[in-house]
């Protein structure tokens, strides 16, 4: 009896402090639904995109530049995290985490290596889910769109 | 051991008062008039702190994990039928994670992962931290000529990588 108590007081306080966070991070925010009405094929040059745009951020580390800038690419991705805790309690750690990252709108650029000029941008969007409230089942398909068709030539 | 006192009789006398244990309580020092309920009492009590113990320890093991990235893992039928343009790659994969050019062919790579783990932490002073991790990665390259055809697909699926820790090290 004089054990159990503090053990219901105990579990008390921890229920009490028991708690969910819910967060969504995104990462190079600006590269999301990025304007393309100034590019045109076989006119643009990878310069004239980097002095509009600027150049691809990566999303944690500078490693990831060799994904997004090459001689013939440039590729400017939006990531999203869901992310989604339950706490018992700050002095009983139990990482109970879930969290789902994908590239939510990215937009590739191809340059033809001959002349230097845009001659390919495409748009891939994505969704993230929350699980563990959201299943992968649930997940919408992915949208790529080929913009070269709509920019003027 | 208690020490009680009569004062009955005009005379003042100190006895001794015996707790009742469990398994005996003498006649005329009943404290409650139903002895075998009391009994039943303590047993469901030793019940209720074990059982609130093994929650404890239930809730100790039973942190978990989980991590997705990319869109889906090779184990749907994404290749069933395989594409042959890179349009179609495009259309169906959305745009690579890296591209890279070789003498006119294109590269196009595709990474995805999931990961799974579970920890373990005791209090932030005494920073008890046991982690483990295990992330499943499928790999895809699409080899394309210089006409847009896919000329090869190579697939590594499933390299795991399982990775692991305690607190500090």
């Amino acid at each position: 009896m004089n054990l159990l108590r503090p053990i219901l007081i105990f579990l008390a306080g921890a229920l009490l402090l028991t708690g969910c966070s819910f967060r969504r991070t995104v990462v190079n925010a600006q590269f999301r639904q990025i304007d393309t009405s100034f590019i045109q094929v076989g006119k643009t040059t990878a310069d004239d995109v980097l002095r509009q745009l600027g150049p691809p951020a990566p999303f944690a580390s500078p490693a990831e530049n060799a994904g997004l800038i090459s001689d013939t690419h440039l590729r400017y991705a939006c990531l999203e995290t869901r992310d989604t805790k339950f706490f018992i309690s700050y002095f009983l750690i139990l990482p109970f985490r879930w969290a789902d990252t994908q590239t939510i709108d990215e937009l590739l650029i191809e340059f033809d290596p001959a002349t230097g000029a845009v001659s390919r941008v495409n748009r891939t969007r994505r969704a993230t889910i929350r699980p563990p409230l959201e299943f992968a089942d649930s997940r919408p398909e992915l949208i790529s769109e080929d913009l070269t068709g709509r920019i003027k030539p | 051991m208690k020490t009680g006192c009569d004062y009955a009789g005009g005379e003042r006398r100190t006895f001794n008062v015996e707790r009742p244990t469990l398994n005996e309580n003498p006649a005329g020092q009943e404290s409650s008039p139903h002895p075998e309920s009391r009994f039943d009492v303590r047993r469901s009590m030793f019940n209720v702190r074990r059982s609130l113990f093994l929650l404890l320890a239930a809730l100790l093991v039973a942190g978990c994990t989980s991590t997705h990235s990319g869109s889906r893992t090779l184990a749907t039928d994404a290749f069933d039928p395989a594409p042959k343009t890179k349009a179609e790659v495009l259309r169906r994969f959305g745009n690579p994670a890296a591209l890279t050019t070789r003498e006119g062919t294109q590269f196009l790579a595709y990474n995805y992962t999931h990961t799974n783990g579970g920890g373990l932490g005791i209090g932030k002073i005494l920073c008890l931290l046991i982690q483990s991790e295990q992330r499943c990665s499928d790999n895809v390259t699409f080899q394309v000529g210089p006409d847009g055809a896919v000329q090869n697909i190579r697939i590594q699926a499933n390299a795991a990588d399982a990775s692991g820790s305690i607190w500090p090290f």
